[in-house]
């Protein structure tokens, strides 16, 4: 088949649908990448015109959609990721979730800018895209396995053990509502919102990637030059030692927050109770790196070794191999759960790798669940005997076995926080966690008002990864008390953020962006352009949820953080007061270019270049 | 000069095959790059590539004499007017580093870059390095030296280093 716009662009997208077994490829078309570039962007779209409103995320009619940018596989600094996005069980709304690693490059290889599934298999099968070859193979003997003893399956029938795979663990074949989807052998995750469940609705165990071919960009001397420069000037050894963050993440990984954010008191802790914890000096960076860690490990064309290979070597976990724990997985099975032991944290996230869940929520799910078993709501009757008190690591580490396999109360803590507590009652809203559905990363927000804003402005729900202005409240000039100027910093960091997930580069990345572009596809693109993309894009994804009836009332936090003043640590007495919260919501809304209901106008959707989707929201009665 | 590449600290990131497939075919394709890291759980992560033998079995067996040394460089290079594909040398290289090219079908292998690699240009974490044979063993000795003289607490360090080798023949 002809391909369609090529440069940094692969130039095909292929359509699978599960229910019919029909394959199609279509060729990319160079307005839609110029307009919407690549991962979050092609995916917005792409759900935006193919859901219809209120579909149930469980259902065939839900689309899931791998997506790669212009930059995914090249040599651009920190561009192996690729976007998966889908509209997610756990929420009701738009999501997407990036993973590095070598997959999404793989995609490319292949030739293929994304895969967009939709409708549902009746047995359960796998997806093999063999360069142009692509079946929908049997896969009943894999349903059951691990994440990892898929992986390996897979490899050994297709007889290549550089197969790249995509795959679900037992959470996502049992529809928990945040099984995450996992990356080959201890790798990656496209952790957030449930994307492995709806795999699992749609009984694809996973999705199989070679590729042999090239991506072709229109000047690669210029390309060339571009990374060259990057990397000298910000991944170079005389680059990182004026940079004390970049070292600390090289010897450390991302768990080198945990010590940060303990010290301002801002590591979520018991539940979001508090913000300081007293063992957060067993958990931190250096512990890990002497007791864990034993090799430095690097997404795919990454010059940061982020990510860390693990081994338990004592101990109860003993021969645990993990890549990983990063900080969210540290913060929310740790602190979050009042746990300290690196090791027993280590082997947690190890099994939520495995089971295939999403440590965030199941960080937070648990910790919920530890607090209402210590206020008598749930007994231990519920918990088949387990004691589920706080700082019990075996009982965290059966917990989520039982989350997966969704086993007694695990059933019940396999729907999210929201719906647990919605079933429980006994006010135990007041201290669900979660933010439209989605359960809160490792940040409190009662210390720092800007990731309040972040967190009840995000459009995928509770997430760190729109926007987080807490690095400039900490680092740089803004008060993180105050809501001045949180509104702009907020606004300019989300659209800042889509643009990095249209590209395929990680969140850290924020150097030369349009020289790369520009010089991948030929295009004359400036930095005030992409981030009108970006901005365009989130106007997408907040479209995708006023259809789904969301407005004003919905950018909101839980309630613990808005009435309980934090009862210890530097942050002690501080809360999301909600004239503070509604004030920058104001703001918000204002820059925007929102109505006072959160909802786009039909002039901002216009100058986007979004005018049919204004038209949508008019005839569905939406109106800002 | 050859190429010397240290599986141990490799961190897998893969750039080395990028910059190598953009320098010498102007496209990102790790399949199309002469220099490939060899991924294999749970910790292996090997990049591997021509390590210019002298004599090299590869040049000994090549019928057409296609494979020659570049005097200044100390490396060899191929010569696609003298290949004829019929993969000799393929068999002949003790390190799989040599290969036959899937669309032109003439023998691809390292030939440095003529003189200055990609791959150790983009290689920061320095897993991959050029140099002279001698350079390279004194450096090995510093290292070797420093670990015998670390004190008490660091040598803890080095038995989690001895760890990490034994690794990777699970």
């Amino acid at each position: 088949m002809e391909k369609g716009f090529v440069g940094g662009y692969v130039g095909t997208i292929l359509y699978v649908d599960l229910s019919t077994q029909k394959v199609r490829k279509e060729q990319l078309d160079e307005r839609f990448a110029r307009t919407y570039i690549g991962g979050k962007g092609f995916g917005a779209r792409t759900l935006y015109d193919i859901l219809k409103p209120r579909t149930d995320p469980l259902s065939p009619e839900n689309v899931i959609a791998f997506m790669t940018g212009p930059l995914t596989g090249t040599a651009a600094s920190m561009s192996g990721r690729h976007c998966v996005t889908f509209k997610s069980p756990l929420t009701g709304i738009w999501c997407d979730s990036g993973a590095g690693g070598d997959f999404g490059p793989e995609m490319k290889f292949a030739g293929y800018d994304g895969f967009v599934i939709s409708g549902a298999s009746k047995k359960p099968v796998y997806l093999w895209v063999d360069d142009d070859e692509v079946e929908i193979k049997d896969g009943q003997h894999l349903w059951g396995m691990n994440t990892h003893e898929c992986v390996k399956s897979i490899r050994r029938d297709l007889g290549d053990e550089d197969i790249r795979v995509a795959t679900i663990g037992q959470a996502g074949e049992n529809l928990v509502r945040y099984a995450c989807i996992s990356y080959d052998l201890y790798r990656d995750q496209a952790g957030r919102g449930g994307g492995g469940a709806v795999m699992g609705s749609k009984k694809l165990k996973a999705v199989a990637v070679r590729g042999r071919g090239s991506i072709e960009v229109r000047d690669i001397r210029k390309f060339e030059e571009v990374v060259r420069q990057d990397l000298a000037d910000h991944f170079s050894e005389a680059a990182a030692k004026n940079d004390p963050l970049m070292t600390n993440i090289i010897l450390y990984g991302t768990v080198n927050g945990i010590a940060i954010f303990n010290e301002y008191g801002l590591l979520p802790t018991r539940n979001f109770f508090t913000g300081e914890f007293e063992g957060a000096d067993k958990i931190r960076g250096e512990v890990f790196r002497e007791r864990v860690y034993i090799a430095e490990k690097a997404g795919f064309g990454c010059p940061v070794p982020c990510a860390k290979l693990s081994l338990v070597r004592g101990g109860p976990y003993a021969g645990t191999v993990h890549s990983g724990p990063e900080y969210e997985s540290v913060c929310m099975l740790g602190s979050n759960c009042g746990i300290d032991n690196p090791e027993a944290i280590t082997k947690a996230s190890l099994l939520c790798d495995e089971y295939g869940i999403d440590t965030i929520s199941a960080g937070v799910v648990i910790g919920f669940a530890m607090e209402c078993y210590e206020k008598g709501i749930i007994s231990k009757e519920d918990t088949n005997g387990i004691e589920l008190f706080f700082g019990n690591c075996d009982a965290q580490i059966e917990m989520i076995r039982k989350i997966a396999l969704r086993e007694g109360i695990g059933n019940l803590l396999a729907e999210g926080v929201k719906r647990v507590s919605e079933k429980l009652g006994k006010g135990t809203q007041d201290f669900a966690i979660h933010v439209k559905g989605m359960e809160l990363p490792g940040y409190e927000p009662r210390g720092t008002l800007g990731m309040a804003l972040a967190f009840a402005t995000s459009d995928r729900g509770g997430c760190h990864l729109r926007c987080w202005p807490i690095g400039e409240e900490l680092f740089g000039k803004l008060d993180r008390f105050s809501t001045k100027d949180k509104a702009t910093t907020v606004f300019r960091q989300e659209n800042m953020q889509a643009m990095r997930f249209t590209l395929g580069t990680c969140e850290y990345y924020t150097q030369s962006f349009h020289k790369l572009l520009s010089a991948a596809t030929g295009w004359d693109i400036t930095m005030e352009q992409m981030l009108r993309t970006g901005e365009r894009i989130y106007n997408l994804t907040r479209a995708f949820n006023t259809r789904e009836h969301l407005n004003r009332k919905d950018d909101t936090l839980p309630r613990r953080l808005m009435e309980e003043p934090m009862p210890s640590g530097p942050s002690k007495g501080h809360y999301v007061k909600p004239e503070d919260l509604n004030k920058m919501l104001d703001e918000y809304y204002a820059i925007r270019g929102w109505g006072n209901n959160g909802i786009p106008t039909r002039a901002k959707l216009h100058e986007l270049g979004l005018s049919d989707v204004a038209r949508d929201l008019e005839r569905e009665g939406y109106v800002a | 000069m050859r190429i010397i590449v240290r599986p141990e600290i490799c961190t897998g990131c893969r750039l080395c095959e990028l910059a190598c497939s953009m320098r010498n075919e102007g496209v990102f394709s790790p399949s199309k790059a002469r220099i490939r890291v060899l991924k294999r759980f749970p910790n292996i992560d090997a990049p591997l590539t021509c390590r210019q033998c002298q004599p090299a079995p590869c040049a000994d067996v090549c019928p057409t004499g296609a494979i020659r040394k570049e005097l200044k460089g100390n490396f060899w290079v191929i010569s696609s007017e003298k290949c004829i594909a019929c993969g000799k040398c393929v068999d002949a290289c003790p390190f799989g580093a040599i290969t036959l090219d899937e669309q032109t079908k003439i023998a691809t292998k390292c030939d440095l870059c003529k003189g200055e690699p990609a791959c150790v240009d983009f290689c920061l974490t320095k897993a991959i390095v050029l140099g002279a044979p001698r350079e390279i063993a004194e450096e090995k000795m510093a290292s070797l030296a420093t670990t015998m003289s670390k004190s008490t607490y660091e040598l803890i360090s080095a038995i989690s280093l001895k760890e990490r080798r034994s690794l990777e023949f699970w």
